[in-house]
């Protein structure tokens, strides 16, 4: 149960310096759009809805293809097992209960996840507002010489 | 006899450069009238830039006043500020500044996307305007898949998508060719002489003072002429 809860720490330190990390890149790679979103009247509020919105939107698909992805991968598992097993359950009111169980996420099992990866973002999420608020419009207007 | 839009009162722009002080604008006073078009000449570090970002609310001066459709923007509540520029104001620039990931439609109708206007009304406004750049059939693609004239159409389309009072144009040709940047300065004045748009075009070719209604030059953060 230690050792459990040890890798539950280390993976959500490790989520939230990656969100940090895509954070910074994100508003690093994106300073010249919304400079120009500025310059063309979007005030702080509008810039802040679009990149939370954005991250939302971003989280909710990745936390959802990944519990498809996983779905999928141990449908692929259970097929593979009960066709190479020496003794196959057969009877497929056997089966199918079993294949539901090893398969189906529970949906509080990804709500959790999702809890726990939104949890993870908060840190990164604000640096990114942070980061976007600060820039100036004037930034659309400097030329490279 | 035609309202003044900014007028300009003995502006000044001080940077700090480590120890040193730069004075990017000395002493400007400017008066520019509604649907003029207004082109300011100068050379490369003159102050050209720091000039438009002055008359345009983007920056502060450090000392003088700079009154805007009769609002005064060296003090007014910067909250305010994109608002104005949402409601009165456009900007051309020399490199485009289109968003790479959008398309045309969706480049020329962003300016709108924060305001109350409802979907239909922004897709009328957005198409009005590209169909005055001549850019419906490209409508659909992204910047990458236009030429450079028609990229600067598609940020032409964008500065007057918000019926703007003041368009304001930085280096509008510096990134074309000669007979592109001549169709572009035509398409400019055009829909000066037909929206009564003003413009103010800063530059460093000599060759656009011919499209001006006046044209200043700009040397080591002074500005000299105003003729016609």
């Amino acid at each position: 149960m230690q050792s459990y809860l040890v890798i539950m720490g280390w993976t959500l330190v490790a989520g939230t310096i990656m969100g940090i990390v895509f954070s910074w890149l994100l508003a690093h790679g994106r300073r010249d759009d919304i400079a120009v979103l500025k310059c063309v009247g979007w005030s702080n509020h509008d810039i802040r809805q679009l990149v939370l919105g954005e991250i939302i939107f971003i989280t909710i698909s990745a936390v959802l293809s990944i519990a498809i992805l996983g779905i999928l991968i141990s449908g692929f598992y259970f097929a593979t097992m009960v066709v190479l097993s020496p003794n196959p359950l057969g009877n497929p009111t056997v089966i199918v209960p079993a294949a539901l169980n090893y398969i189906l996420i529970r949906p509080d099992f990804i709500t959790i996840a999702l809890l726990a990866v939104m949890l993870v973002q908060v840190p990164g999420i604000l640096i990114l507002i942070w980061r976007t608020l600060r820039i100036s419009p004037m930034r659309a207007l400097t030329r490279p010489e | 006899m035609p309202e003044d839009i900014i007028v300009a009162q003995k502006v000044q722009k001080e940077y700090r450069r480590g120890r040193e002080i730069i004075h990017a604008l000395r002493d400007i006073s400017l008066t520019i009238r509604s649907g003029e078009f207004l082109v300011i000449e100068g050379k490369s570090g003159c102050g050209k830039t720091t000039l438009l970002n002055v008359l345009s609310g983007l920056d502060r001066p450090t000392d003088g006043r700079i009154i805007f459709d009769q609002m005064d923007l060296t003090v007014i509540d910067e909250r305010i500020l994109p608002k104005i520029r949402q409601e009165k104001i456009g900007f051309i620039f020399q490199l485009f500044n289109l968003i790479s990931t959008m398309t045309v439609y969706e480049n020329v109708a962003a300016p709108l996307w924060p305001t109350d206007l409802s979907r239909q009304d922004i897709e009328d406004k957005a198409m009005d305007v590209i169909r005055a750049v001549d850019m419906v059939e490209r409508k659909d693609h992204i910047p990458r898949q236009l030429s450079g004239g028609e990229q600067q159409r598609t940020a032409i389309a964008r500065a007057l998508v918000n019926k703007p009072k003041v368009v304001f144009a930085d280096e509008p040709t510096g990134d074309l060719d000669t007979k592109t940047g001549a169709t572009i300065m035509q398409l400019l004045r055009k829909l000066n002489q037909q929206e009564k748009i003003t413009f103010v075009v800063v530059t460093h070719d000599q060759e656009l003072i011919k499209y001006a209604d006046r044209h200043f030059t700009m040397s080591d953060g002074r500005l000299s002429g105003g003729r016609r």
